[in-house]
């Protein structure tokens, strides 16, 4: 008699459930971060759970799954419920179309919906300083006039990777006209370049900033030059030699949602956009940003999704070159 | 080189206000405290402190981070002796010796050894900052893979050092540790050895299948034991022995400046501080009269794990505060908090705040003897350990490892990996496979291979490459010198009468 008072009992609790459960976020919402504390998308995770909560309703904590470039956390989020109490925060470019091309993830583009490009990052050409070249051009023709001579850094697999290859291809060269040196992680390359250990580097232009002393710019991957960089923009240099190369986008750092969350919960996915906006729209939150440099862009998912599919397909292009 | 109008007002800045010092001791116990938090690393902790630092000023704040980092550098060694687990890379010589002592009654004396060793090696290393931080910085840079390929070769000599009784079956376990420390993806984008696990694209999870090795296999080899120490009288903490061993640290001056000068310039490599101690430990052992008493107990070879680990941390400082290069993960967080106080690192930070980096050099200095004050209180607390009884110590310490190597890779990975590897670790005891010729492997074939690799692919498979890297040819004479002078010797040795 008892057992069948407590199984009632727990019925009707489950009855109740329901009606309480039209408030999302039910419970406390999990930021992951696919990459170890201390990087740029952990410390922007972090930012979030401070100030975020208070639109949201709910607390907000942050887990950090690094390992394969991002893949193992990625594939996690996967294996969540896609009830939205886990959203990934991440340079969605260029890891997740990395993981998919080059480490063969079990995932694709379309299993992801990409909330907002809030932070994005830009490519630099870089040379040492001590190296003789003053201006891209001046590379570029003692490339081609020494192939196989002169080395660059690249962290592999990384847009300033793809970014190389592709400005070689241009220029109708093959990967192997330069001697290109890979590193584990681009910390290491820069510290390679600021200590002239290769000759020149395509990579990421805020995580320079540290080397900057070391370094002469040569050119910026952008359609306008950039004030942190006093160096002209490629393709108009590139337009001498009668080419020119796909501007891809660096770190990309968005919220990320499994596809299933927005497709089976349409109403709860606005609740966070509508949080999200507000938490970007806070004062508090904007000088929190700017603080710790920082960017609080709105482009919306749309533009977001163009942005990870141009880049996706820029990358599939020369894929076999990186690999070779 | 010191420029004294600037040291003056760190002298300036440091005696004027008691502000900066406030934060002195939480960094050091947070520091202590790192390693005995199961699954915690140094610059986890450090980032995870990351929030408090724009509420302090910029000195406040590299001389918290800089008491942290002291403090874990110490901290890591306790277990180390006590238990057998280095919770990092940098405390695994620091087991050699460490453990035999503990496990001979002299754990007093061995934790005694390692703190003054950690406090000298540190002020060795500091005091060479204080003096040539910007040369040191310079030098670091030019430095590269060729080089670190040639500083990770000379750690694998250690490899036939650490050899055990059989030569062969020591190079096959260092083999097998160099194997399994090329798993994972190659900084080529090659996936090699992972079985088609994604778990594995990352390589080995390193501490836990350190972890596994010693640790566990050595709990198992305690089972039948009542207590680590076996003789009653001896299992207990005692101020006056922990002290006779601090004192009896500065009785081998010779190995503890060779640890800390040694230290100092593997740590100025990006990922040296993980090597120092194994390189302190070998040449220690290679330089001495009778090496095989390393191993069972030797003080010198405590002296020598912990002097250079603790130096280390000099030599990546240098970069740090000269150049704003880091070299390490601890190095890479603080180089955020100067982000974070919209200070740019790189050579200006030296030139416009020379006050500021020897402030933080003096302040290093002065935590190194507050550090040797809570750390005996802190070791004195940890000692107690020994008066567990093993049939409750062991089953807590493993959950603790298990727990530790969860917390690590925030995934099952860990404690397959403790398990997999303790049993590898038993078995290679049970028939007497040195077990840290494997974790030596292990260590370094990660970082032998991208170095290899990096200077192959620099030199473009030119030989005559080599000519335009002095130091890296400088240092194979000197690798070459160290490997064959001691049979020089030895067959001198034997034909004298």
């Amino acid at each position: 008699m008892k057992r069948r008072d407590l199984l009632a009992a727990g019925m009707a609790s489950m009855a109740v459930l329901p009606a309480q459960a039209d408030a999302w976020p039910r419970r406390p919402v999990t930021i992951l971060v696919p990459f170890d504390a201390g990087g740029t998308a952990d410390r922007l995770a972090r930012g979030f759970a401070q100030f975020m909560p208070k639109y949201l309703g709910q607390p907000m904590s942050v887990v950090d799954r690094a390992g394969a470039a991002g893949m193992i956390g990625t594939s996690w989020l996967l294996q969540q419920p896609a009830d939205g109490h886990t959203v990934m925060l991440t340079p969605a470019t260029p890891f997740i179309p990395v993981n998919i091309l080059v480490t063969n993830a079990r995932y694709t583009l379309d299993s992801f919906t990409f909330v907002n490009a809030q932070w994005t990052d830009f490519t630099v050409l870089l040379v040492p300083k001590d190296r003789p070249w003053k201006t891209a051009a001046e590379l570029i023709d003692a490339i081609r006039a020494n192939p196989g001579k002169i080395s660059t850094g690249v962290d592999f697999g990384s847009v300033g990777h793809i970014t190389t290859i592709a400005l070689l291809d241009a220029l109708g060269l093959g990967p192997s006209a330069v001697r290109i040196v890979t590193f584990d992680g681009s910390g290491a390359m820069r510290t390679a370049l600021a200590g002239g250990q290769v000759d020149f580097n395509i990579g990421q232009g805020e995580g320079a900033a540290f080397i900057r002393d070391f370094v002469r710019p040569l050119a910026v991957f952008l359609e306008h030059r950039h004030p942190d960089y006093d160096a002209p923009v490629i393709n108009d240099v590139l337009a001498g030699y009668k080419t020119s190369v796909p501007l891809i986008n660096g770190s990309v750092r968005s919220f990320v949602f499994p596809a299933a969350f927005k497709a089976k919960h349409p109403e709860d996915y606005a609740k966070f956009v509508a949080a999200y906006r507000a938490t970007l729209d806070d004062p508090a939150f904007r000088k929190w940003l700017k603080d710790n440099q920082m960017a609080g862009d709105w482009v919306g998912e749309e533009r977001t999704t163009e942005i990870i599919r141009a880049n996706f397909e820029a990358l599939k292009k020369y894929k076999d070159l990186i690999k070779s | 080189m010191i420029d004294v109008p600037a040291l003056l007002a760190a002298f300036h800045i440091l005696a004027g206000s008691w502000e900066p010092w406030l934060v002195v001791i939480p960094g050091l116990l947070i520091g202590l405290f790192v390693h005995a938090v199961p699954g915690l690393t140094t610059s986890m902790a450090l980032a995870i402190c990351l929030p408090m630092i724009p509420y302090m000023d910029f000195l406040q704040a590299l001389i918290f981070m800089t008491a942290m980092y002291a403090g874990s550098l110490f901290g890591v060694a306790i277990p180390a002796i006590l238990l057998n687990v280095p919770g990092s890379a940098s405390a695994v010589g620091t087991t050699f010796d460490g453990f035999p002592m503990a496990q001979a009654g002299k754990h007093n004396e061995a934790l005694g050894l390692a703190l003054a060793a950690s406090c000298a090696g540190q002020a060795i290393a500091y005091l060479l900052l204080l003096v040539l931080a910007g040369p040191i910085a310079s030098f670091a840079i030019k430095l590269g893979p060729p080089e670190m390929l040639i500083v990770s070769l000379w750690g694998m000599t250690l490899i036939a050092r650490l050899r055990g009784r059989h030569l062969a079956r020591g190079l096959l376990a260092g083999v097998f540790g160099l194997l399994i420390g090329t798993v994972g993806l190659s900084a080529r984008g090659a996936a090699r050895g992972t079985l088609g696990f994604d778990l594995l694209l990352d390589g080995i999870p390193v501490v836990p299948a350190i972890v596994g090795l010693f640790a566990a296999a050595e709990l198992f080899n305690l089972v039948g034991r009542d207590y680590i120490v076996d003789d009653l009288t001896h299992r207990a903490v005692v101020a006056s022995r922990i002290l006779a061993g601090m004192r009896d640290t500065f009785r081998y001056p010779g190995t503890l400046l060779r640890g800390g000068l040694l230290g100092a310039c593997v740590g100025i490599l990006p990922g040296g501080h993980a090597i120092a101690n194994l390189l302190s430990y070998s040449e220690t052992k290679r330089a001495a009269k009778d090496p095989e008493k390393f191993g069972t107990g030797d003080p010198r070879g405590i002296i020598a794990a912990e002097a250079a680990n603790a130096s280390s941390e000099g030599g990546s400082m240098a970069t740090l505060l000269a150049l704003g290069i880091p070299t390490g993960g601890a190095t890479a967080v603080m180089l955020v908090a100067f982000g974070m106080h919209n200070i740019t690192g790189g050579p200006a930070f030296m030139r416009d705040h020379t006050d500021l980096v020897y402030a933080v050099i003096l302040s290093s200095l002065a935590q190194v003897l507050l550090l040797a004050v809570i750390g005996f209180g802190f070791i004195y607390a940890a000692g107690f350990v020994v008066k567990v009884r093993l049939r409750a110590l062991v089953p807590i310490v493993l959950a603790l490892a298990v727990v530790g190597s969860y917390a690590l890779t925030q995934t099952m990975a860990g404690p397959i990996t403790l398990a997999v590897f303790a049993v590898i670790g038993w078995l290679m005891q049970r028939f007497d496979y040195p077990v840290s010729a494997a974790v030596v492997g292990l260590l370094l074939g990660r970082m032998t291979e991208g170095a290899l690799l990096r200077s192959y692919q620099m030199s473009g498979g030119e030989i005559g490459y080599a000519l335009t890297r002095p130091i890296a040819l400088g240092m194979v004479v000197l690798l070459i010198v160290s490997v064959v002078l001691p049979y020089f010797r030895s067959a001198r040795k034997a034909k004298a009468p």
